[in-house]
């Protein structure tokens, strides 16, 4: 037998398994990219000054992650995909007038302080892009909120107010909604409207939802509970008040709900790991935006509340564990060990 | 063909790989004068059986050479006609890298066996005295399972072999049908149970469809989804009986007992011919030239086997060989490795330099998704990192069956199964502590 000792070491010793499924965390990030990808598209037909906006956040925010991976001594990491998704969707808060260096700044919220001081990707607590968002929302409410209208022909951009803040002025100054000429549902869902660039194309966005859960990088139950919650309250308090409100069709498809239910609440990093924390948590996030919608001085409220059940999520991961196998249910649990 | 039970857990799909050996009959190794047998004193869980022979000695096979050393633990019998030429540390062992062995040289072949003493007839003392434990890959002596305190009610036969590759039980099912069925219902008879279930995946048909004829009414076939790993013992209890075994629990406090093909077989083998356990079936696949299923005298080396196969395909990236199957197997650091009892299946892997880097986790949950004991393979991780032997308790890490679902499906690549068989000591020590 010890003639076979020649080759022995040119086995490869490991721990099993042997195999693996093939997936892969740069690839899951490069789908979200691509489902956010017509949304890009529509967002920049509708406002030509948009690809600025992109440009400038993507770079500065690629910049940072590299700059922040050397000072903390890690290889960098702008092959996962992450810091360009985040990069993204922080470009789609903005609106397509946001000058250069706010996109920087928001960047360097989004990426330094909200992400990378923390450890880097997987260990944020709330997601990157919301927490820029608010950030610049606070500080420079000017610039956060000069919209401009569509200009599809290449017309010159004509400054105009988004939906729900036109809505908001006209309602808190004439205490409802009562003789304001509502915008039809049609124009909010194809995106004709003013806006942040992500927030304007509903079914662009759609199309970019429903390849995420059919290519199974999220899953169903966030979007539907956050979605069913918002269009559940929206409708209840359309009917009892009609004039106080925006229609519910009006309401889903303006505003960044659907971003948001699709693209910002589902952030592996900062949602629920468990099917019940996901529901708690999506409910959560329909509530509170609505609530800020309706009673909140705030036109829109997605972003607030998506940071905010951010908060809870440990707490629904700890206390929403499923049974393991064989483990004595709730009920049944001996409290005491 | 009965209906399908709806798996209660998701596991994983991986490729299943069986078709190079799916159809190959089990061939038998013929012994030539001269070969070297090295059989382990431990070839099951519990303690190592104590050598009862001396060098120099001859024995015929099925002779007993080294006898069970507790209630835990199993008799080794000669698998040869044979000299015993030493009794020391030559063999390699996958796990322990060296391991007590007796040296055995075979002479010329009568090619019979010492037969088990006719006057034993209990179930359980053939078992002890046959030297059977749990060829599935568990090595847990089967008397113990078959010597329970209570009453039990059903009989599950372990035909899933959800690892990919290996063949073994599939082409004993096929081949030996009829002992099989015979096998389990010897057990059945003798426990008194009232139900016996052959629980069998789909990518097994011929299998199910053949063990369906012969059983006729006398015990039922249920096909099992196609899913990793369905074989897994609770696992697959509750998938067939919709019983879980709850936490610290053996099937036995369920009223069940589940054996594997190999097993059933080599226990009908003890009580109907009267033959110790002196050889198995092992599937030999992967990158080999020509893959098959042997039939192998304990103690074979696997170099002996691996050239009946035509050798190893050479590869520039190097080369693994798993002892088992890829998702639980462990790599053997050489051809020196004997075969013994709970050695199923050597797979040499075809691209075996596998080590990917990892990538921080994500939290994408598809190692929860995974994880047929519903537990929650991220939260465990950073518990264990951490040491937080509270956490990794109340988290149920003790109930983690080290199946690897997680380290499979992980997209960052993280070595999840390693990390918890490390950190289970300490949270055993932990529970303990708690208990008392």
């Amino acid at each position: 037998m010890d003639n076979n000792n020649k080759v022995n070491n040119r086995f490869v010793l490991s721990i099993a398994p042997h195999i693996h499924a093939g997936a892969n965390t740069n690839r899951m990030m490069f789908m979200v990219v691509v489902a956010l990808t017509p949304a890009i598209v529509m967002s920049v037909l509708l406002f030509h000054r948009s690809a600025v906006v992109y440009a400038a956040t993507i770079i500065s925010a690629l910049l940072f992650e590299a700059v922040c991976s050397k000072i903390m001594g890690k290889e960098h990491t702008l092959g996962d995909f992450s810091a360009f998704v985040t990069s993204i969707l922080l470009a789609m808060n903005l609106p397509a007038t946001a000058p250069v260096w706010m996109c920087i700044v928001g960047s360097f919220v989004a990426i330094v302080i909200a992400k990378m001081v923390f450890g880097g990707l997987g260990c944020n607590p709330f997601n990157p892009a919301l927490v820029a968002r608010i950030f610049l929302l606070i500080s420079f409410p000017v610039q956060m909120t000069t919209y401009i209208a569509p200009s599809m022909g290449g017309v010159d951009a004509v400054s105009a107010a988004t939906v729900m803040s036109a809505a908001k002025v006209y309602s808190q100054a004439h205490g409802g909604l009562d003789g304001y000429v509502l915008p039809s549902a049609y124009q909010s869902f194809l995106g004709f409207q003013a806006g942040a660039l992500g927030e304007t194309s509903a079914i662009a966005l759609l199309i970019g939802g429903l390849f995420l859960l059919l290519a199974r990088v999220i899953t169903w139950h966030i979007p539907v509970s956050f979605l069913c919650t918002a269009a559940l309250l929206v409708c209840t308090h359309h009917w009892a008040h009609p004039d106080a409100i925006l229609p519910p069709l009006v309401q889903l498809f303006s505003g960044g709900l659907i971003l948001g239910a699709f693209f910002m609440a589902t952030d592996y990093v900062t949602s629920p790991l468990y099917p019940a924390g996901k529901l708690i948590f999506g409910a959560g996030c329909g509530v509170i935006t609505i609530m800020i919608r309706i009673f909140g001085n705030y036109p829109e409220g997605v972003a607030f509340s998506i940071l905010v059940m951010n908060a809870a999520t440990p707490l629904l991961d700890r206390y929403l564990r499923p049974r393991a196998y064989g483990e004595a249910s709730i009920f049944e649990r001996d409290v005491s060990k | 063909m009965a209906f399908f039970n709806a798996a209660p857990f998701n596991g994983i799909h991986p490729a299943d790989e069986k078709s190079a050996t799916r159809y190959k009959p089990v061939e038998h190794l013929t012994t030539k004068d001269g070969d070297e047998f090295y059989l382990f004193l431990s070839q099951h869980i519990g303690a190592p059986a104590q050598c009862i022979v001396k060098k120099g000695q001859s024995v015929l096979a099925g002779e007993l050479i080294a006898t069970a050393s507790g209630f835990i633990s199993a008799n080794i019998h000669s698998p040869v006609d044979g000299i015993v030429q030493s009794i020391d540390l030559s063999a390699d062992h996958p796990v322990s890298g060296k391991a007590p062995c007796i040296v055995i040289k075979a002479v010329e072949q009568s090619g019979e066996y010492m037969r088990i003493d006719r006057e034993i007839t209990n179930i359980a003392d053939v078992a002890k005295v046959a030297g059977i434990v749990g060829l599935g890959g568990a090595m847990f002596p089967a008397h113990v399972k078959l010597s329970p305190k209570n009453q039990l009610d059903t009989l599950i036969v372990n035909g899933a072999e959800c690892e990919p590759f290996l063949t073994c039980d599939h082409r004993q099912m096929l081949e030996r049908t009829w002992d099989l069925v015979q096998g389990a219902l010897l057990i059945k008879d003798a426990l008194k149970l009232k139900e016996v279930i052959f629980a069998i995946e789909t990518n097994k048909r011929d299998a199910i469809r053949s063990i369906e004829s012969m059983a006729g009414n006398k015990a039922r076939v249920q096909p099992l989804h196609q899913i990793y790993p369905q074989g897994g013992e609770k696992q697959q209890i509750f998938t067939v009986t919709g019983r879980e075994v709850p936490e610290g629990k053996l099937p036995s406090d369920i009223n069940i007992i589940l054996h594997n093909v190999s097993t059933v077989l080599a226990l009908r083998d003890a009580i109907v011919d009267r033959k110790p356990l002196i050889s198995r079936v092992i599937t030999i696949s992967g990158g080999v030239r020509e893959p098959k299923n042997i039939l192998v005298p304990l103690g074979t080396p696997i170099s002996r086997l691996v050239e009946a196969c035509g050798g190893i395909k050479s590869s520039r990236r190097g080369r693994k060989i798993i002892i088992g199957g890829p998702m639980t197997g462990c790599t053997a650091q050489s051809l020196n490795i004997p075969s013994y009892k709970g050695m199923n299946g050597i797979v040499a892997l075809r691209e075996p330099l596998f080590e990917p880097k990892t990538q921080p986790c994500v939290r994408c949950g598809r190692c929860i998704e995974a994880c047929p004991q519903n537990l929650s393979p991220l939260m465990l991780e950073s518990y264990a990192r951490n040491s937080m032997l509270e956490d990794l308790h109340s988290h149920r890490l003790l109930s983690c069956i080290e199946c690897g679902a997680c380290s499979y499906a992980c997209p960052s690549k993280r070595p999840l199964k390693n990390l918890f068989k490390l950190a289970k000591p300490a949270v055993m020590g932990y529970a303990k502590n708690l208990s008392v």
